[in-house]
């Protein structure tokens, strides 16, 4: 794709930490499932979403499949990958996943997809023509401004994001395919919230703010006037480097199977999300599978405490109770305390 | 990818135990078709609605919200008219999932109309079509499980009374549960969808037994009169009821239907159904006096409750007389202070009262005299964003074309056309073109319009309110809807928060609104319809609620020489406002029947609350699952 080249590289995005460490688990493993990201205009959120395209490991697909179908996943087949899996013409290749954008003015058929009017014409024929859901599956869905979506559509995300599949009826079409996204929306809290039931189909949420230290400042205007000057050859400069995170995430996908976890460390997270109040189990399992993640990442091949202490926050932040009002009354040192058995 | 919770072993799901004994009894007797499964979000709502299917061997169809009419209910078959020109029904989703399971997830969020027309057809077994020419009907033989996320706006009661059975989940709170919970899903995603053989039997023969099963009329004596101590309405409530009593005595193997099947099947065929302020409460033995079984675990009618009511208006009135002697006393030294700037009493702020989770005003109030045209949630729309929900023919030039439509209008003449054309393909002519009919979430604005004179400090109302107003925008109203907030007392009239889509800032300024001294009721009334159709006029398209919360005693007139309280009345019922609904909240604790604020609510053509009834008993039903 053209707009690859001009994407500034990951590896120089100044700070954030938080921001990139949940954008790193979410890629390690996928059923993290999601990241809210939360702060004022123009401290990076868009870019850094966007960038992640360049470290993206490259996932197995079936050949000239509209849904690009994992084909590791025999259950999951569209109907025309199962056939040809049964008539044995099933070809894989390797992709590199991407970052699907979900503009803020689209349109309900573009979206969910529908009649391909062409085929209706010509031929008389009713045809499915796929949207934006088809295109991000097994892919990132991007969201920018999440929260000003209309409610229309946010409800098509919803159905979606809860079943990992796309059900269309609608123009004469009944057709249903798989639609399983990591969803990444960055927002801005001063336009107003989210709806509840949306807020937690993000597994995670981080908040962004600025940073004031003038020489970080000084730093981040350099690389971006870097870029800007040369985009091209700025990211040939960190191509490496780029290319070294990408084969690290993908040792730590792999490795994910096999990283164990103890009882002990389980029950733990059952009381953090007892004490913090969750209603839910999904909130239990994003902290396990960040946890397990992390550990990834670091190269362990056991969960440690650390690694929910590090984790935990992001999963914890927008569930606690009566975040709807103050913007978070999650305390890391709460977690922390609760950790440590207080 | 995340492999969610598509599929999913029956048995591998713990806990929602009520859950599935619900789904057992629609397995057993088909007559009964539809259940709710209301629970905050994550708790396995989803996944359990699934495995349902898999494991019982139906087929599933899901209805997803952005459905159209025709694709729901059916419509021209375009195929067949293409090739033939014949006029034939293609059943929509309702026809395609005879017989099989019907998965309706987030049904709060659908169109009221819409799911209505669905639930209604389900439940008559047929359904009718109208449209592009056909008049037809078929046969809708559907099991319908249905899902509600706690945290979204609440289900239409009308809507909910046309499923038999409702269960609701709660979270648990016991870590050994939870774990078990992630022990079962953290690996192993993809499993293959089981009810046991075991279970399998047990329904197999309990659906041979039903035609056996008898019910007493004692049993049934029963289930009406809990039906009419919880003030449900319609019969439904009692047809519900039996008929899953029967399916559970199959269940558990005997032939006649015992209390506890009666018990266990009002439990899950009347939460939905119940009056709003029904209490329910564990249940006592010694306080039962019909219910003779001493092992109802869950909910019985508190007899001292009832009765408390009815002795307690007389007395009430009494206190209240008392309490407005003395407010009217403290308000005059309080107007005095204030002049003389006495420090400790300029500004009283209080913070804000316990949350609690509350009713929806405006999906209650529809029920009473608010203007139909004054809905919220969704109009008809002109332009082109909006939901796609229907099609009509095109009357003037749009570009907004409906080609489902289009197509199924033109493809009866297809033969004929290209008899007379010589072309191939479908012809279309100009008076085939329908275009699309969108329905649009309409904004709404909802003022709080807050009484903070000093009558309501001393009655320690204000935390209350601070607490409702809270209460309604945590629960109905975030993200949905513009809030604003306008206080009024002797010092101040004015807009505390202007219109907002964002609620952070709500409770911070609730916190610092203070409160004090008289009532200038008449000119706040005026303030705030000055206000609200300033507002209209810059945002069209928009409606407008005024919540007004007050106990209805105003001493400030707005001439000189006026009985404050009926000058306001006056203006009150003078006031016209083009899309803008009033609904007063009465904040007063135990008002009389004809309270200040009800003459007040009367005048606006408002409906009437009272502030301590806005708790929904919702919360209530839930029961951990354990």
């Amino acid at each position: 794709m053209d707009s690859d080249r001009n994407l500034f590289p990951f590896v120089r995005i100044v700070g954030q930490e938080e921001m990139k460490l949940a954008l790193l688990l979410n890629v390690v493993d996928p059923s993290i499932g999601g990241v809210l990201i939360r702060g004022e205009k123009g401290t990076a959120k868009s870019t850094t979403v966007r960038s992640v395209e360049r470290i993206l490991p490259p996932v197995p697909s079936s050949t000239g499949c509209r849904f690009h179908c994992d084909p590791r996943n025999v259950k999951n087949l569209c109907e025309e990958c199962k056939e040809k899996l049964q008539k044995g013409e099933l070809e894989t290749y390797m992709r590199p996943m991407r970052v699907v954008e979900l503009p803020l003015n689209a349109t309900e058929d573009r979206i969910s997809g529908s009649l391909d009017i062409e085929q209706v014409l010509a031929t008389g024929k009713r045809k499915y023509e796929p949207g934006v859901l088809a295109d991000a599956n097994c892919n990132l869905l991007y969201v920018d401004e999440v929260n000003l979506l209309d409610d229309h559509i946010v409800d098509l995300l919803l159905d979606s994001a809860a079943m990992g599949r796309n059900n269309v009826d609608r123009e004469g079409i009944s057709f249903s395919h798989r639609s399983n996204f990591i969803l990444l929306g960055p927002m801005n809290p001063e336009e107003g919230n989210l709806r509840p039931q949306l807020l937690d189909r993000f597994w995670m949420c981080v908040d962004v703010k600025g940073d004031i230290n003038p020489d970080v400042r000084m730093e981040v205007i350099k690389r971006r006037l870097a870029f800007d000057e040369d985009p091209e050859s700025y990211c040939q400069e960190y191509a490496a480097e780029s290319d070294a995170l990408r084969e690290k995430l993908e040792t730590a996908r792999k490795s994910l199977k096999d990283i164990k976890i103890s009882d002990d460390l389980i029950h733990q997270v059952a009381i953090v999300a007892i004490r913090f109040g969750m209603e839910g189990h999904r909130s239990d399992l994003a902290m396990i599978r960040a946890a397990r993640a992390n550990a990834a990442l670091e190269g362990r091949n056991e969960v440690e405490v650390g690694d929910i202490a590090a984790t935990a926050g992001m999963i914890l932040r927008h569930r606690v109770k009566g975040g709807t009002f103050d913007q978070s009354t999650f305390k890391q040192e709460d977690l922390l305390r609760c950790l440590r058995g207080l | 990818m995340p492999e969610r919770t598509l599929t999913g072993d029956w048995e591998g799901i713990i806990g929602l135990d009520d859950a599935k004994t619900a789904f057992l009894c629609m397995m057993i007797d088909p007559q009964i078709k539809g259940l709710i499964i209301r629970g905050p979000a994550g708790i396995g709502k989803t996944r359990l609605s699934r495995a349902m299917a898999a494991g019982s061997g139906m087929e599933t169809y899901n209805l997803p919200l952005n459905a159209t009419e025709e694709q729901t209910f059916g419509s021209l078959d375009i195929d067949a008219a293409l090739r033939s020109g014949t006029m034939r029904v293609e059943p929509g989703i309702l026809g395609r999932a005879e017989h099989e399971l019907l998965c309706i997830d987030d049904v709060n969020l659908f169109d009221r109309k819409f799911i209505h027309t669905v639930m209604q057809a389900i439940e008559s077994g047929r359904v009718r079509i109208e449209r592009d020419g056909l008049s037809d009907s078929y046969e809708c033989n559907v099991t319908v499980v249905a899902t509600v996320n706690s945290r979204e706006v609440a289900l239409n009661r009308n809507v909910s009374d046309l499923f038999d059975m409702s269960v609701t989940v709660v979270g648990s709170t016991d870590p050994d549960f939870r774990v078990a919970v992630m022990r079962e899903n953290l690996f192993d995603d993809m499993r293959d969808d089981v009810i046991s053989e075991d279970t399998k039997k047990r329904v197999a023969e309990a659906r041979e037994l039903l035609p056996e099963v008898r019910i007493s009329d004692d049993m049934m004596y029963t289930i009406i009169d809990g039906c009419v101590r919880m003030g449900v309405k319609g019969y439904r409530g009692e047809l519900s009821s039996i008929r899953v009593s029967k399916a559970l005595a199959a269940l558990n193997g005997h032939r006649d239907v015992t209390l506890e099947d009666v018990y266990e099947g009002m439990y899950l065929c009347l939460a939905h159904r119940r009056e709003r302020n029904f209490q329910w409460t564990e249940k006592k033995p010694n306080e039962v006096n019909f219910y003779t079984g001493s092992h109802i675990k869950r909910f019985i009618h508190d007899e001292r409750k009832a009765n408390l009511k009815k002795d307690e208006p007389e007395q009430v009135a009494g206190i209240n007389d008392e309490v407005d002697a003395v407010v009217s006393e403290v308000e005059t030294m309080m107007s005095r202070a204030a002049k003389s700037r006495s420090p400790e009493l300029e500004e009283v702020v209080v913070k804000v009262g316990e949350k609690f989770e509350s009713i929806d005003l405006l999906e209650e109030s529809r029920k009473d005299k608010l203007d139909k045209t004054l809905m919220r949630k969704t109009i008809s729309d002109d332009g082109k964003d909006g939901r796609y929900t229907s099609s009509r023919p095109m009357t003037r030039p749009s570009t907004d074309i409906a080609f489902d439509a289009t197509v199924r209008a033109a493809a009866p003449y297809q033969p004929l056309r290209r008899q007379a054309t010589g072309r191939d393909g479908v012809i279309i002519e100009k008076s085939d073109l329908y275009e699309k009919v969108r329905e649009k979430h309409t904004s709404c604005l909802l003022m709080f319009m807050v009484d903070n004179s000093g009558s309501l400090v001393i009655r320690g109302r204000m935390r209350a309110v601070k607490a409702a107003i809270l209460s309604m925008l945590e629960d109905h109203y975030v993200r949905r809807d513009s809030v604003a907030l306008m206080t009024f007392n002797e010092q101040r009239i004015g807009m505390d928060m202007a219109p907002t889509r964002s609620v952070g800032g709500v409770k911070k300024v609730l916190d610092t609104i203070s409160t004090g001294r008289k009532t200038p009721m008449s000119e706040a009334i005026l303030y705030a319809s000055n206000f609200v159709s300033a507002y209209l006029m810059k945002h069209k398209g928009e409606h407008c609620y005024i919540i007004l919360m007050t106990d209805g005693g105003a001493n400030i007139p707005l001439e000189e020489g006026n009985d404050p309280f009926e000058e306001s009345l006056r203006i009150a019922s003078n006031l016209k406002m083009e899309r803008t609904g009033w609904i007063v909240v009465d904040t007063k604790a135990n008002p009389e029947p004809d309270s200040k604020a009800f003459k007040l609510s009367a005048a606006l053509g408002a409906p009437y609350y009272v502030l301590d009834e806005l708790k929904s008993t919702e919360q209530e039903l839930g029961k951990p699952h354990t």
